[in-house]
């Protein structure tokens, strides 16, 4: 593109002030081929307005409207609360990295150390497996005499 | 009873704060010129309904990540471009693009078949060859009537990436037109 069809170009959209409109004019007075440019310009612009638009379909509309619906969900006001929680931030991003460090060292020291576990004394139980006859017996007197 | 009509800005604004009404007010101003531009690049009316409403349920989920209300349009068209991007990439893939390459469509019709047909519809034959990312400049300039700086922000290009696309999309279309001119002068 040259510097004269670029601003043939400009001109066309719309985008040149008075004095680059004066350049241009005095410019397509002298050249006949930027003049036929301008002509086939103008043109394809009438043919290109010519085609005929598609409409927009009755069901698009439609789904767009569904859509709008269903999501008003999604369109409620955001909670302050949420945005002011999501807007915090760490500032201090030294000592959260000091103390987070820290906290690694220490945490690896008890990992590595054995902790010794003292067992428990054994519990003597005594378990009374048979009771003799005589006690069984005195045991039915005194209940039956009671 | 008629009602009030809204800026972008405010419109952009209500839409932040979640008012549903908004998002119908958006959507009967802009689906005709949206639904235009994803036909035209996706050249498949089912698929740009699609990408239409895709863009909304984007926009929705995504409003609170519009920074300036202001620049709403070009947030939906973003939206809207990106979606549409996809849809090419899945379909046939996009070629990708060489800025000094001559060639910017995707296949050539041939001239012959259409000569007797009408010059708008061998005009939008031709739109829908054309590379993608020459269309979509194309489009967001003569149908939106975007300046170059928002056709930039849209598109992720620069300014000049812009009009140098520009220029070569609507040469080419020139040249294409051109014989078609002179058969209907004879």
């Amino acid at each position: 593109m040259t510097q004269n069809e670029e601003l043939l170009q400009r001109c066309f959209d719309g985008d040149v002030n008075d004095e680059e409109m004066k350049n241009l004019f005095v410019v397509l007075c002298k050249d006949g081929g930027l003049r036929n440019t301008f002509r086939s310009l103008q043109r394809l612009r009438r043919d290109l307005h010519s085609i005929p638009v598609p409409n927009v379909s009755p069901a698009l509309d439609e789904r767009i409207k569904t859509l709008n619906k269903y999501s008003l969900l999604r369109l409620l006001p955001d909670r302050p609360s949420l945005k002011k929680f999501a807007a915090k931030k760490i500032t201090m991003s030294v000592p959260a990295i000091a103390a987070a460090l820290l906290l690694m060292v220490i945490g690896s020291y008890f990992a590595a150390t054995t902790i010794e576990v003292t067992p428990k004394p054994e519990t003597e139980y005594v378990y009374v497996v048979e009771m003799p006859a005589y006690v069984v017996q005195s045991s039915y007197q005194t209940i039956k005499n009671n | 009873m008629k009602q009030p009509i809204f800026t972008d800005e405010q419109l952009g604004i209500r839409f932040k704060n979640g008012d549903a009404e908004a998002v119908t007010l958006i959507y009967e101003r802009y689906k005709s010129g949206l639904f235009l531009f994803c036909v035209r690049l996706l050249s498949d009316h089912a698929a740009a309904e699609d990408v239409v409403q895709e863009t909304f349920v984007k926009m929705i989920a995504e409003r609170t990540h519009l920074k300036n209300p202001g620049s709403l349009k070009s947030w939906m068209y973003i939206i809207a471009r990106n979606e549409a991007f996809t849809q090419l990439h899945r379909k046939k893939g996009i070629r990708e693009l060489n800025e000094n390459d001559e060639n910017i469509f995707q296949s050539d019709p041939p001239l012959t078949e259409f000569e007797s047909r009408e010059r708008a519809v061998i005009l939008e034959k031709m739109l829908d060859q054309l590379l993608p990312q020459y269309k979509e400049v194309l489009m967001l300039r003569e149908y939106e009537s975007m300046t170059y700086d928002e056709i930039a922000v849209v598109t992720g290009t620069t300014v000049s990436a812009v009009k140098s696309r520009l220029f070569k999309a609507r040469k080419a279309l020139m040249e294409r037109l051109e014989p078609l001119q002179k058969a209907s002068a004879l």
